[in-house]
């Protein structure tokens, strides 16, 4: 089976590198400002590099755990990976907007869209595992967070008494990739693959028909690279839902074709993060409106 | 267990606790300056069990195992109330949030009397925790007794995972 997982990277022509993953913290200015933290943490002998096309992440080395030092426990910054990051920036929360973080466990996101809605509006996130929630609760506290309601539910099972929503975070729950797990090969099969696949098509299905009207931004990410979780899912939801895709201009474009399947030209529009190119760990990010 | 927090460090007031809302463990605070998020606060405080709701609005901290781990929020409210507090090293800040006791010697500055609860503050003034002064403070003796310190964070989240 390993084997098997690694063909089909080399059939969409990629290779699995082995990825160090730089720490990546992203100042919290609900707490801090940018130019203070920074001053703080170089005078701690903490190496810091801006990364391009993100407002406020740096690339962190250090010879002690950044989590463990009061600068992290005041709130001051959150230890997220690039990508992830991203994610938040393609969906663009607003002051005011009223926003829904499906997925939103442990919290990066969530804390991260509160961020850039800079406290103000409504950020809804469910989860639905009551242990995650703990973890949730917590870092929305130390970071901060003041317009955020947690809830616990289960985005397949969950009405919609609360409103039209202007955006919609979708991090789905995925089969993950080897880059943040070492026995990720061993631990993964098809059928857990399409059992994802099949999780996140009922999480997209009560996303679009409960909680987005026309004007509702959507974002889905993953952090797999199985096209059964990324593009495919996305061309059902095309075969199945009139949704216009909108290009996503980081990464690089996603597949169109798929081990020989053509692909609605659009899914180019979709972003994907490869390892090897990258340097990240594996990502996919699709966004788009329900026509 | 909130009032009786505030209540230790004479600060009852600076909370109304109409606008308090307890979920679980937990109390939250409605918030005063976004109108939206205040009437989503109001319509849900009333649906709490029903909804399945968690934590809303500003958290001001949670009871664990009967003792009061407040919020950083509300640890600067009481600090800016100018309640009694002990200031401390960078040293004595390292072992605090590890959750040590406070030995005399990083006792940099302090507005406590003996067997009085205090804020514990860094030297940039931020908070990091409260406890009580046990003794006189002087040299390497344990004076500060640490009742709970921010790295609580951490070790709540190593013990979820």
């Amino acid at each position: 089976m390993e084997k098997d997982l690694k063909k089909r990277y080399e059939l969409l022509g990629h290779k699995v590198v082995p990825v160090q993953l730089p720490v990546v913290i992203r100042v919290n200015t609900l707490n801090i400002k940018e130019t203070d933290l920074i001053a703080r943490l170089k005078k701690a002998k903490i190496q810091l590099t801006k990364l391009p096309h993100l407002s406020y992440a740096y690339k962190a080395k250090a010879n002690f755990s950044l989590g463990a030092i009061p600068e992290y426990l005041l709130g001051y910054f959150y230890l997220q990976e690039r990508a992830s990051q991203i994610a938040v920036e393609i969906l663009n929360p607003k002051s005011n907007e009223f926003v829904l973080d499906c997925c939103a466990a442990p919290g990066g996101k969530t804390t991260q869209i509160s961020q850039m809605m800079k406290n103000q509006g409504v950020v809804v996130a469910f989860d639905n595992k009551s242990r995650r929630l703990l973890s949730l609760r917590s870092n929305l506290e130390r970071c901060n967070v003041q317009n955020a309601a947690v809830f616990l539910r289960d985005i397949t099972h969950a009405s919609n008494e609360f409103g039209e929503f202007d955006k919609i975070l979708v991090d789905a729950p995925c089969s993950g990739n080897y880059v943040v797990d070492d026995e990720w090969f061993e631990k993964t099969d098809m059928d857990g693959i399409k059992k994802n696949a099949y999780r996140q098509y009922n999480i997209m299905q009560s996303v679009i028909e409960s909680f987005a009207n026309k004007n509702t931004v959507i974002v889905y990410t993953t952090c797999t690279l199985e096209p059964e979780e990324n593009e495919l899912l996305i061309q059902k939801l095309i075969d199945d839902f009139d949704i216009k895709l909108m290009k996503v201009d980081v990464g690089s474009p996603a597949l169109t074709n798929v081990f020989g399947e053509e692909l609605d030209k659009n899914i180019a529009k979709c972003a994907r993060f490869w390892p090897d190119e990258h340097k990240t760990q594996a990502f996919f990010i699709a966004k788009f409106k329900v026509k | 267990m909130l009032k009786k927090f505030l209540k230790q460090f004479k600060a009852e007031g600076l909370v109304n606790f109409d606008n308090v809302l307890k979920i679980q463990d937990g109390f939250f605070l409605k918030p005063k300056d976004d109108d939206r998020a205040r009437k989503f606060f109001i319509k849900f405080a009333s649906q709490v069990k029903q909804s399945g709701l968690k934590f809303i609005g500003i958290s001001l901290g949670n009871n664990e195992r009967n003792i009061f781990a407040p919020s950083v929020f509300l640890m600067e409210k009481i600090r800016d109330a100018k309640v009694p507090f002990i200031k401390i090293s960078k040293k004595g800040e390292w072992l605090f949030v590890c959750g040590r006791d406070i030995q005399g010697s990083a006792i940099y500055k302090s507005t406590v009397e003996k067997h009085q609860i205090a804020i514990v503050l860094n030297l940039k003034n931020e908070p990091l925790g409260y406890g009580k002064l046990i003794r006189k403070p002087s040299g390497l003796g344990i004076c500060f007794k640490r009742i709970y310190d921010i790295g609580d964070y951490l070790r709540r989240e190593r013990k979820m995972n």
